[in-house]
């Protein structure tokens, strides 16, 4: 039991490293990729804005498949895509939509036996609608992150007049996440192969407190070290300008399809209502 | 020309702990310095302090004549003359790709087109290429070290701070560090080195023995001739000073096998000499 705790763990670390820090996606020549990262920035801002603000199942839904055509446009693997997006729904969406099933008051659909707790149909409806939406904005981030690389994002950040200090945070914090990451699955490497037998499950979750304890302040001490090798070579807070970026057909593109999407919603938010 | 001064300095950490005191300490331009001690001696926080990545908590450092302050910090001049080369390559890689990495400094000093085409020439430099666009992450530790190494050497420094630059690496990539030393030293450059290796020792000009302040200067002939200097540095004697010391031999130490094998062949014929006379004279 300990055992595969454990091992999910591990999985999971090793799938969001991978995720996050290879850009494997993000070096391929497809639509997005080739799209400037300030256009595309904003496209998500404004699209996550829409998407959180949809109330009719149907827009939803329509507004989820869109970025499966980008990704397919994009030359990622749809089903890659899928997965990386509903990775991280149960644990965001699960911890308030459950809940509102029994919370939100309404026409009973049906009872848990001996504690008299009855899940609503409006709260069922509500906790789909909420999941989708999530997954939705979920699914337009991500098909960010994975067509952009780190050093354009950072770029976009610079042009777009974001305050270097800001910059600056967001790029150590960048750093940080990637060595945490790395540290934790390497002392997890390092205390398994120091480990004869499995513990019990209580045993391990404590274990593994203690461990991230110990790791986050090793991480600690390590940001600071990795502060000093950047300034070592060269990095004084200031950003670079952002060389090399141009609008072009794609961008515009880009930009006009992010309005008619506005417009969409908008439209039918009204028509809906 | 003095490279660097250090007066009177020291170090402590926000911890409470000193990790320097009463340092003095020169280098002259093109010298080659070799810092060793024990583990902990501070030497990495000496280093860091020559980078003017810490202030000394007390005395002054001195670059090229003028102190060493809260600007130099994020000085671009400082910073393409002088190159740190960190312990650990785990810090010092930090970005998507190889490539991204090495380029980090070149950019932040020539710019984006100047600064990645010299981290290629740095990563073709090494012979690492094939890794260029490889995730830092999943290299071996050689690797990570040689690509560290290049990020040093895209920015083609003069100055350079090596924390322990052969540990990680086999035997071939440690002759090829050692060579790039030498070569270094052959261009004129300034090195200043912190090593447990003998080999990088022998290469040296001076050496500095440090625990928490400075309690050997001289050259590394010098160092060799005292036993009790080598053990309190935690350095592991090479086996022919070993074999010299045993045999009682103080006067001469070699600094090779080939060294050794002269002083040996002049030091029987000595004997041998000596001997026949004192037959003759019975
Ligand atoms: N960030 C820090 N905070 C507090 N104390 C530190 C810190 N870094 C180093 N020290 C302490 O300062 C002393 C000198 O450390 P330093 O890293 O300079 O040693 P070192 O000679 O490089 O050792 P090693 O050969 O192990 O690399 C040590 O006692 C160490 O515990
Ligand atoms: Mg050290």
């Amino acid at each position: 039991m300990g055992g595969l705790l454990e091992s999910t763990a591990r999985e999971v670390l090793e799938f969001t490293t991978e995720a996050v820090f290879s850009e494997r996606y993000a070096r391929k020549n497809g639509l997005l990729q080739r799209a400037d990262p300030r256009v595309k920035l904003l496209s998500l801002l404004t699209l996550v804005t829409v998407v959180v603000s949809l109330r009719n199942i149907y827009v939803i839904l329509f507004f989820y498949t869109v970025p499966l055509v980008f990704a397919f446009l994009s030359h990622i693997r749809v089903s890659d895509f899928i997965k990386r997006v509903w990775f991280f729904i149960p644990a965001f969406t699960g911890l308030i939509a459950v809940p509102s099933i029994f919370m939100i008051p309404g026409r009973p659909v049906f009872t848990i036996p001996f504690t008299g707790w009855s899940a609503s149909w409006e709260g069922l409806t509500w906790a789909v609608l909420f999941t989708l939406r999530v997954a939705t904005a979920v699914s337009y981030a991500i098909l960010f992150t994975m067509t952009t690389r780190w050093k354009d994002f950072v770029s976009a950040l610079t042009s777009l007049r974001v305050p270097g200090a800001v910059i600056t945070i967001t790029t150590l914090a960048y750093r940080y996440i990637f060595l945490l990451a790395k540290l934790l699955l390497d002392s997890m490497h390092a205390r398994r192969s120091r480990l004869a037998g499995d513990l019990g499950l209580v045993e391990s979750w404590k274990e593994a407190g203690k461990h991230m304890g110990a790791t986050f302040i090793k991480a600690n001490s390590l940001g600071e070290e990795v502060y000093y090798a950047m300034l070592a070579r060269g990095y004084s807070n200031e950003t670079l300008r952002s060389e090399g970026l141009k609008i072009e057909k794609t961008d515009y593109a880009l930009a006009v399809f992010t309005l008619i999407l506005l417009a969409l919603a908008v439209v039918t938010t009204e028509v809906f209502r | 020309m003095k490279v660097y001064e250090l007066r009177n300095v020291g170090y402590r950490y926000p911890t409470g702990e000193w990790a320097l005191r009463g340092v003095n300490i020169e280098v002259r331009k093109g010298e080659t310095l070799a810092v060793i001690g024990p583990n902990g001696a501070g030497k990495t926080t000496l280093l860091k302090i020559m980078d003017a990545l810490l202030l000394p908590t007390e005395g002054e450092v001195l670059f090229e004549g003028k102190p060493v302050t809260e600007e130099t910090m994020t000085d671009k001049d400082f910073r393409k003359k002088v190159g740190f080369l960190f312990q650990s390559p785990d810090v010092m890689l930090f970005s998507a790709t190889v490539l991204d990495d090495v380029a980090f400094g070149p950019i932040h000093i020539w710019g984006k087109a100047e600064g990645s085409k010299r981290a290629l020439e740095a990563l073709k430099f090494l012979g690492i290429e094939g890794l260029a666009d490889r995730h830092p992450y999943n290299l071996s530790g050689g690797e990570k070290k040689k690509a560290s190494i290049a990020a040093v050497l895209s920015t083609e420094p003069e100055v350079l701070l090596l924390d322990e630059p052969t540990r990680d690496l086999d035997l071939k990539n440690r002759n090829f560090v050692l060579d790039m030393i030498h070569r270094w030293k052959g261009e004129g450059r300034t090195v200043v080195v912190v090593t447990h290796d003998l080999r990088v020792i022998r290469l040296a000009d001076r050496v500095y023995v440090m625990d928490g302040s400075v309690i050997f200067e001289g050259s590394p002939r010098e160092l060799f001739l005292r036993p009790e200097l080598i053990e309190r540095a935690n350095l592991d004697a090479p086996e022919i000073i070993k074999l010299f010391h045993a045999l009682g031999i103080h006067e001469e130490v070699p600094m090779s096998v080939e060294e050794a094998a002269e002083i040996l062949i002049k030091w029987k014929r000595e004997q041998s000499t000596s001997k026949s006379s004192t037959l003759k004279e019975f």
